[in-house]
């Protein structure tokens, strides 16, 4: 498609962005219904509108975010936030407001969700977890996301499992690199990079309804090993060479009451 | 003069929220990346509440401090990895991730054809800096103006414009000759 005139081009952007005086844009109707290139134009254009909307359009906000914030002031609020001090009858007000807040966010925005978010579904796709593992070691094996924030690692596990997860202190052996979404179990499942006696670990973590039982035990061809455990209301699986020791134990929950909690089931590495 | 409450506060980013993912979105070219890095902003702001004047444009405020992020964020990403950010990152990142199309991604609700033009836009849209990137997503997404877009990300309102037309001017460059009977408008 050639590109019209600058002067007319500049018209017609002003004119789809509705910009003009009712007689600019009449004059510009007019050049749409006489010249194709300039019909191709603005028909192209509007599409393009149309696809970068489909493609970006935001996601709802997460209401256990807005309480995060909440727990966040108050504890920021000490420190370096020029806030008058709150009474504790006050706090519990605030408190009372904000989750009054969030409950009326999450009405209107939970209406809202229906047409904004993943509205548009990501075709997710069934596939080996050995297979996925591989991927990621072809890929250079590194974390999305650096998290060193506990409170934000928390709420990242919260906002895409439901279950605020921290980790506990890992063996010398055991290095945590980071976060990674690279699916697995569902679209929505968080990975966690580790280094485990020197081997590369992948530990995919989701909820356990949304467990699809990806094959677990030995892939000798891939020289790798896939176990899996459930504990706080989630399914874990980990995938590394065979003989890694397990992560069963580098997972502990902040606990407010709201959370399960509950040991871990057995180990299954061996369903294959 | 007082600093923002935590309503305020919560209030505040709620209604801005869309507009700072978008600009987060923009600059880090990964959707999920984006909702982290928004969070990862907030806190940074709420340890940077007394810097904000209660009545001035709290958007602007906070999308510089989502801007910053989502850039340090980039860096390290691309420091990490030592090449630039994948032409599909931004649209689909993790399920089959490279194996994945913005066409196969929306195939399933829309046509064929608009799947593979929604594709063309996605790799396009990738291929822009992210200054100019997050230019056009306000603009077409939020219908800001050029001014309100300036005042957001803190760049004279003549560069917003520019950055919007070339960012279009280059979209509809990486579009291939249409066909008669191509896709129709939503």
């Amino acid at each position: 498609m050639s590109d019209l005139p600058r002067e007319t081009e500049a018209r017609v952007l002003a004119f789809l962005d509705d910009e003009l005086s009712p007689a600019e844009r009449e004059e510009v109707l007019k050049m749409i219904d006489s010249d194709p290139s300039v019909a191709e134009y603005v028909r192209l254009q509007r599409q393009i509108d149309n696809s970068v909307r489909r493609l970006f359009r935001p996601p709802a906000i997460d209401p256990v975010f807005l309480q995060r914030i909440a727990s966040r002031y108050q504890a920021a609020s000490g420190d370096t936030v020029a806030v008058a001090a709150a009474r504790p009858a006050r706090r519990q007000l605030y408190a009372a407001m904000l989750a009054t807040a969030a409950s009326i966010a999450l009405a209107v925005l939970g209406i809202r969700s229906v047409f904004t978010g993943d509205e548009v579904t990501i075709a997710y796709r069934e596939r080996p977890l050995v297979e996925v593992y591989q991927q990621c070691v072809e890929e250079g094996f590194e974390p999305y996301w650096v998290c060193d924030d506990p409170a934000l690692f928390a709420a990242t596990f919260e906002r895409r499992q439901g279950v605020r997860l921290a980790l506990t202190e890992l063996a010398d052996d055991q290095r945590m690199l980071g976060l990674a979404y690279l699916a697995g179990i569902s679209r929505e499942s968080t990975s966690l990079l580790a280094t485990v006696a020197g081997e590369q670990t992948i530990v995919f973590i989701d909820k356990i309804d949304r467990d699809w039982h990806p094959s677990t035990g030995e892939f000798e061809e891939a020289e790798l090993h896939v176990s899996r455990w459930e504990r706080f209301g989630l399914v874990f699986y980990q995938v590394a060479p065979p003989g890694t020791p397990l992560l069963t134990e580098a997972f502990d929950i902040v606990t407010d009451g709201a959370n399960p909690g509950g040991g871990t089931t057995s180990v299954e590495d061996d369903a294959k | 003069m007082d600093a923002l409450d935590e309503q305020e506060f919560a209030g505040l980013v709620s209604e801005a929220y869309p507009r700072l993912w978008t600009v987060a979105a923009a600059v880090v070219g990964d959707r999920h990346r984006a909702e982290d890095i928004v969070q990862e902003a907030v806190m940074v702001g709420l340890t940077r509440l007394a810097t904000y004047e209660r009545g001035t444009n709290f958007v602007a405020w906070m999308s510089q401090i989502v801007r910053y992020t989502a850039l340090n964020a980039r860096k390290s990403e691309q420091k990490r990895k030592a090449e630039p950010i994948d032409g599909h990152q931004l649209v689909e990142q993790d399920a089959g991730r490279s194996s994945a199309t913005a066409s196969e991604t929306f195939r399933g609700v829309l046509g064929e054809n608009q799947a593979e033009f929604d594709d063309h836009v996605a790799k396009a849209i990738n291929a822009l800096d992210p200054d100019r990137r997050a230019c056009l997503l306000l603009r077409i997404l939020h219908n800001h103006s050029y001014g309100e877009i300036a005042q957001q990300l803190g760049m004279p309102k003549g560069t917003v414009e520019s950055h919007v037309h070339r960012a279009k001017a280059a979209l509809r460059k990486a579009l291939p000759d249409r066909q008669p009977g191509g896709p129709g408008d939503e």
